[in-house]
């Protein structure tokens, strides 16, 4: 009775272990810079770090479930982030933040940086390695999330761009900041975008999570219609996967602001893929965040700037849209439609709660506060 | 030691912070603060009276960051999280190390509640006791850039002076360096414009040697801005050279101090440098030293690329080239038998006035001595 006992408890721990990821181990990861922080559904916290090189994924033991639907509202949050750091509000500077889907705790990405700040095109990773990581719960208290000793696994990327490559016109700044621009976790597999040493820069990984060797690397190719050329240099800023008329999609946006969709079945690895520009947003902008959420259960797609309007587009006008931009558009403006909303000065932006989106948005009177836009106002 | 009762904290954060204010000067000693720049915790604030027994107590429940920071905490400002970082235990005192390097320019609210650590304890305490202060760490004195030599170190200039070089201990920031650096006339005023404004300065590579050039066109005689604006600086004045403490080095931190140097104006040096007037005299041990007394003050900085010794083979030997002071120069260099040598002086070199072997600066273009050759001296070594 006893062995049958054992042999039980083995086999539950066991599968325990293997739900979550059997390749993590007990430790403190190696992380140069928090670059891009992705949750996936089983509350995962997925780090890209452009300077080490690499995917990490880790499990901060944070999955006691929320069903939390109020909106939250901090509305000094680099005062409190100043604090927290031991510095003047001045000199902080948020990189990313993703929430929890399970505990709606929010991870923000955080660095003492922004001092260094001197052009509207430098991102805050051009300037710092984000070097903690904060956590915020629901209802707003603060705390830092320790990444010492904690069950994580991690995968290297290949090839990413060599970190002594100067920027071409942002003084001081090496790509290797653009390593990793973003990544979205779906069905298995993590996606990476970000920039290569190959001749076509512009790079897209995808690794199956568990994590093993298998990560497939991509160029990729777009025709940018504000620049009347197909380019290959710049990495995508911001994208999300989304299935369009029954084929797995990544739409991704970038500098500029085209937006493309990518067929994921193209993602074989070691091709070069071409992307089919289906919008074209406005120039003199880069594309900050993406995010998806539903509106009387209709899907949208929300994506924040940092000189545009917060812009609303609806994905079945994308998967409507039978054209392709490959001729320089007049007036910066082409494809499908977006809808402008105000929300002048929003940067990061996450799905919160069933009726919230929780977005950072810098105010006129400088402050930086974090957010909830109502999902309910929130429709073209 | 001051002991504030909990009763007086109530009424708000405002009241908090008015309070902590008038206390300061009386609870100075239940906290202290230290920066240790160097060190991988930065700086910590360490409580030292809090009893042994207690101490013990503590260290037995090995607290979490929260837990620590529900009795003893330190923030920025009353409103804000504590500030990050760890707490432990160091020889039977409680220290807080911040994550991040302290601000110097931050004042730190540092609060220790003793009904609070009794709450988490669960236990009683005979305490009763909140203390509270507000502590800063100094900067740490290596971070401070300071001045460590300005050249050409003289107190009598020629007035027809072309250069200073301000050398600095540490890189310095981007700030306009010429909104911290001045000459002064005797009575105090200010000169207009003395030097060439160059963006962001004359700077070596890791930004720790300023070039100041007095402005060419006042210096040189007869031309545009010399006959409108006049001389820089007029022979049998004096003048004084002040930087100011307040430019801040790349670090962030100010100067360490001010610096001051008086400035006497001689005649202007207006001929080209002769060598034929300079005084050699060559020793040599384990390496050899050759003295050299100038007839100009030498641009130090330029000087040190334009002196080179070689053998009578012509292989150009490895020297090092020192200044005593500005009209006296010793090269060191490393013996290979020869017992006489060349001294070799690169048509480029400059005075103090930016005469150089050739011509005088004033002259340039018009009186030209035409190099004949390689300009070289040569010199016995003395064992």
């Amino acid at each position: 009775m006893q062995r049958t006992i054992s042999v039980f408890t083995l086999v539950f721990f066991a599968l325990i272990t293997l739900a979550k990821d059997p390749g993590m181990k007990k430790g403190t990861p190696d992380i140069v810079s928090l670059s891009v922080l992705e949750f996936n559904k089983d509350g995962i916290l997925f780090i890209g770090d452009s300077k080490g090189g690499a995917i990490y994924a880790v499990d901060l033991d944070d999955d006691k479930a929320s069903s939390n639907d109020k909106p939250l509202n901090i509305l000094d949050l680099e005062d409190k982030l100043a604090g927290m750091l031991g510095t003047t509000v001045d000199n902080i500077m948020v990189h990313d933040m993703a929430i929890n889907p399970i505990s709606q705790n929010i991870y923000l990405s955080v660095s003492r940086g922004r001092a260094k700040w001197s052009s509207k095109w430098e991102t805050p990773n051009d300037l710092m390695d984000a070097d903690v990581l904060i956590k915020v719960s629901p209802t707003g208290e603060m705390s830092e999330a320790s990444l010492e000793n904690v069950e994580y696994s991690s995968v290297t990327i290949p090839n990413p761009i060599d970190a002594s490559i100067q920027h071409r016109w942002k003084k001081g700044a090496t790509l290797r900041s653009d390593a990793i621009t973003d990544i979205a976790f779906d069905d298995g597999k993590v996606y990476v975008t970000g920039l290569s040493n190959e001749e076509f820069r512009s790079a897209m990984w995808t690794a199956p999570y568990p994590f093993s060797k298998d990560i497939s690397a991509n160029t990729l190719e777009i025709f940018h219609g504000a620049h009347g050329k197909w380019e290959t240099a710049a990495p995508v800023r911001a994208f999300l996967p989304y299935e369009l008329n029954n084929q797995k999609q990544l739409l991704a946006a970038y500098l500029c602001t085209p937006l493309v969709t990518i067929n994921a079945e193209n993602l074989k690895e070691g091709q070069h893929v071409k992307g089919r520009t289906v919008a074209e947003f406005g120039a003199g902008n880069f594309p900050i965040d993406m995010v998806l959420y539903q509106n009387k259960g209709k899907d949208y797609i929300l994506m924040s700037n940092s000189a545009l309007p917060l812009l609303l587009f609806d994905p079945e006008d994308v998967a409507n849209y039978n054209g392709e931009i490959t001729e320089e558009v007049q007036g910066y403006l082409a494809g499908v439609k977006y809808t402008p909303r105000s929300g002048s000065g929003v940067q990061q932006l996450a799905d919160f709660n069933s009726k919230y989106i929780l977005a950072t948005q810098r105010l006129p009177n400088g402050k930086l506060v974090l957010t909830s836009l109502s999902k309910e106002w929130l429709y073209p | 030691m001051k002991r504030i009762p909990l009763k007086n904290l109530k009424g708000g954060t405002f009241g908090l912070l008015c309070f902590l204010f008038s206390l300061n000067t009386f609870a100075q000693s239940f906290f202290s603060a230290e920066t240790l720049p160097q060190s991988k915790t930065y700086g910590t604030v360490t409580t030292r009276l809090v009893p042994e027994d207690i101490v013990k107590l503590i260290e037995d429940h090995n607290f979490t960051f929260d837990e620590w920071t529900s009795f003893y905490q330190i923030r920025t400002n009353p409103n804000s999280p504590p500030v990050i970082g760890e707490y432990k235990i160091v020889d039977n005192h409680l220290a807080f190390s911040p994550k991040f390097l302290p601000d110097p320019k931050i004042q730190y609210i540092v609060t220790f509640s003793y009904p609070q650590l009794a709450q988490i304890l669960s236990s009683t305490i005979s305490e009763q006791a909140v203390y509270s202060d507000i502590v800063s760490f100094k900067p740490p004195e290596t971070t401070r850039p300071e001045i460590v030599s300005v050249i050409p170190n003289l107190e009598i200039v020629p007035a027809n002076l072309l250069r200073f070089y301000v050398y600095f201990s540490a890189p310095m920031g981007i700030e306009n360096p010429y909104d911290f650096i001045k000459i002064e006339d005797k009575d105090g005023k200010t000169l207009v414009d003395p030097f060439v404004i160059v963006p962001e300065g004359l700077w070596n590579i890791d930004r720790t040697r300023l070039t100041l050039l007095l402005h060419p066109g006042r210096v040189k005689q007869g031309i545009g801005p010399n006959m409108t604006e006049g001389d820089i600086l007029r022979a049998g004045n004096e003048y004084t050279l002040k930087i100011n403490s307040e430019w801040k080095g790349a670090s962030g931190e100010p100067l360490k101090e001010s610096f001051s140097r008086k400035i006497n104006a001689s005649n202007p040096l207006r001929k080209a440098i002769n060598v034929n007037l300079w005084a050699l005299k060559a020793e040599q041990n384990q390496i050899g030293i050759l003295t050299i007394i100038t007839d100009h003050p030498l641009d130090q900085p330029l000087a040190k690329r334009m002196l080179y010794i070689r053998n009578r083979e012509g292989k150009i030997l490895p020297s090092q080239v020192e200044f005593t002071s500005p009209e006296e120069v010793k090269i060191l260099w490393r013996p290979d038998g020869s017992t006489e040598l060349e001294l070799h002086i690169d048509h480029r070199l400059e005075d103090v006035c930016g005469n150089t072997p050739l011509y005088a600066f004033d002259l340039e273009g018009n009186t030209r001595n035409e190099a004949s050759g390689e300009i070289m001296l040569t010199f016995k070594i003395q064992k």
